[in-house]
């Protein structure tokens, strides 16, 4: 059935030079990324100054919120690849939202991760029920779900158009995080991007920067890093490895049916 | 991947970059002049119309005849403290020894205030705090005989009390008020209540003002000399957090790290299928 739809992983193979161009293009950005990864890290840990009021865990925020959004984009292109699978029902839209649920939640993990050790010194706890906070939690609880309900179904299509429209409503869990503190007056977590809809004022800018120079340098330099290279790169690499597996389940499928 | 695949993930990128972008200019705050020490972590306070003459090795402002200096000692007990402050910047008189009062907590930790002796020249008084084992020292010296003190505030709740026991601890023992300004006067933002007290034929004027369960009194003196207290308030120090951070990166690497390794050996696993079911086919041709 899928080889009628043009999308078996086998029918499907690129030609010689067009999967070498891919591969010369993913090693140019995986490099890219890694030197990204470097430069970041160094704008980040040594060039911006230190937040007078924190001290140097601060700099955890130049990855702890672009990791968000690169965890964002990712969850995102699960939801594209879900359209695209149940517009087409073509194999590659699967794949895309399969590499973009696994790729996000990595991301989201590293944000979660990184907020709580923020968390630690400055609000002196690792963790707090928090509107937000619960909301990124429940987001990655979500998405997780997501990997263990798609691989307990045995049938490739059922289990594709599950994962498809899973991997759309989903997505509202994304944004619950970013609505929630414009909303709820209570919550503690600030917004430090975009309109704040509350009058709660830990949510309006309760985390100030005070710190000196080469801040914005330095978050501009990770959100390129952490929301476009890192989350780019790790997708194509997980399609690449993904296709990989197909392949492989095509050729042993082949083998036991001759 | 189509040319209409290829478009809907730029879509998707820039939705997703729509959203990190999408800012609101905030309002600029006022950004206050600050003495911060390059490495002691310790930041002071300037208020304005103060001359700053700091050095990278301390923090020291003056204002008319009131000099106030602010340094930091690793570990050490606060009388050693107070007496290398004393003898590096008023050697003349060093050989003051101070009454150390009662602590007092205030938002930004606890505060012992030195009373010395008064001397002819004016008086001296000194404020210490020890954090993560080191010793933090204001002092001031007054030419206009200015003495700062701040005490929790007396049970019956009355400013008028408490500057009659702050006048007191500044040696006016019997001193007792006898009029409570009704304008308040402003010094670096902050508006004290004017009191007058008399001891015998003496006159003494003070200024003071509530911070919470605490009194802030200036007994005697100029008015612009309870800029100690807000320099005193919004003295802070920069927390060490330094281990919370490399905790954090060794984090985001272990997550990272996990997901790239395991990727890594799901291809290595795969292509060592490939390779066996290439080998399979072969053997079957």
């Amino acid at each position: 059935m899928e080889a009628a739809r043009g999308a078996h992983p086998l029918s499907a193979e690129m030609p010689a030079s067009q999967a070498r161009t891919g591969t010369i293009a993913l090693t140019v950005l995986t490099i890219l990324t890694i030197f990204g990864v470097i430069f970041g890290l160094y704008m980040g840990l040594v060039r911006a100054g230190t937040d007078i009021d924190q001290g140097s865990v601060q700099r955890i925020f130049y990855i702890h919120m672009p990791s968000f959004f690169g965890a964002m984009l990712a969850f995102g292109a699960a939801v594209v690849g879900g359209i695209m699978y149940l517009r087409t029902r073509q194999h590659k839209w699967d794949t895309l939202s399969l590499a973009g649920v696994e790729i996000g939640i990595a991301l989201a993990l590293v944000n979660l991760v990184t907020g709580a050790i923020w968390a630690r010194p400055i609000w002196n706890t690792w963790w707090n029920w928090d509107p937000r906070l619960t909301a990124d939690a429940i987001m990655v609880l979500t998405y997780a779900a997501y990997l263990m309900l798609r691989s307990g179904i045995d049938n490739p299509d059922t289990r594709r158009r599950f994962a498809a429209v899973y991997g759309i409503i989903a997505f509202t869990s994304v944004l619950m995080v970013l609505i929630i503190p414009r909303i709820i007056p209570t919550t503690i977590h600030p917004v430090v991007i975009g309109p704040v809809f509350t009058s709660s004022e830990l949510a309006q800018g309760g985390f100030e920067l005070q710190a000196t120079a080469g801040v914005g340098a330095a978050l501009g330099i990770n959100f390129i890093v952490w929301m476009f290279l890192i989350p780019i790169t790790l997708l194509w690499h997980r399609i690449r490895l993904q296709n990989l597996a197909d392949r492989v389940e095509a050729m042993k499928t082949e083998a036991l049916s001759s | 991947m189509s040319r209409r695949a290829r478009l809907m993930i730029a879509a998707a990128l820039l939705l997703a970059a729509g959203a990190a972008f999408a800012q609101e200019a905030e309002p600029q705050r006022d950004l206050v002049t600050l003495y911060s020490h390059p490495t002691e972590r310790y930041h002071v306070f300037i208020p304005p119309g103060w001359r700053d003459d700091s050095t990278p090795q301390f923090a020291q402002i003056e204002r008319g005849t009131t000099q106030i200096v602010a340094r930091s000692f690793p570990a050490g007990d606060v009388e050693a403290a107070l007496a290398q402050t004393l003898t590096e910047f008023l050697p003349n008189l060093a050989d003051l020894t101070p009454t150390l009062l009662d602590p007092v907590t205030l938002n930004n930790g606890t505060w012992q205030i030195a009373l010395y002796p008064p001397e002819e020249a004016g008086t001296l008084t000194g404020f210490v705090q020890r954090f993560e084992d080191v010793t933090y020292v204001l002092l001031m010296f007054s030419g206009a005989d200015s003495r700062p003190i701040f005490l929790p505030i007396p049970a019956d709740g009355s400013l008028s009390a408490a500057v009659e026991a702050a006048a007191g601890l500044a040696g006016f023992t019997d001193a007792a008020v006898i009029n409570e300004g009704a304008e308040p006067v402003e010094v670096a933002g902050q508006a004290y209540t004017p009191f007058t007290l008399t001891q015998g034929a003496l006159e003494i004027n003070a200024f003071a003002r509530t911070v919470g369960g605490s009194a802030f009194v200036l007994v005697h003196g100029l008015p612009d000399d309870a800029a100690i207290f807000s320099i005193v308030l919004d003295f802070f120090i920069t927390p060490e957090t330094t281990d919370y951070l490399y905790l954090g990166v060794a984090a985001t690497a272990i997550v990272l790290g996990l997901l790239v390794f395991s990727m890594f050996l799901r291809a290595r696993a795969l292509r060592a299928d490939l390779r066996t079911l290439q080998q399979l086919k072969a053997d079957a041709a």
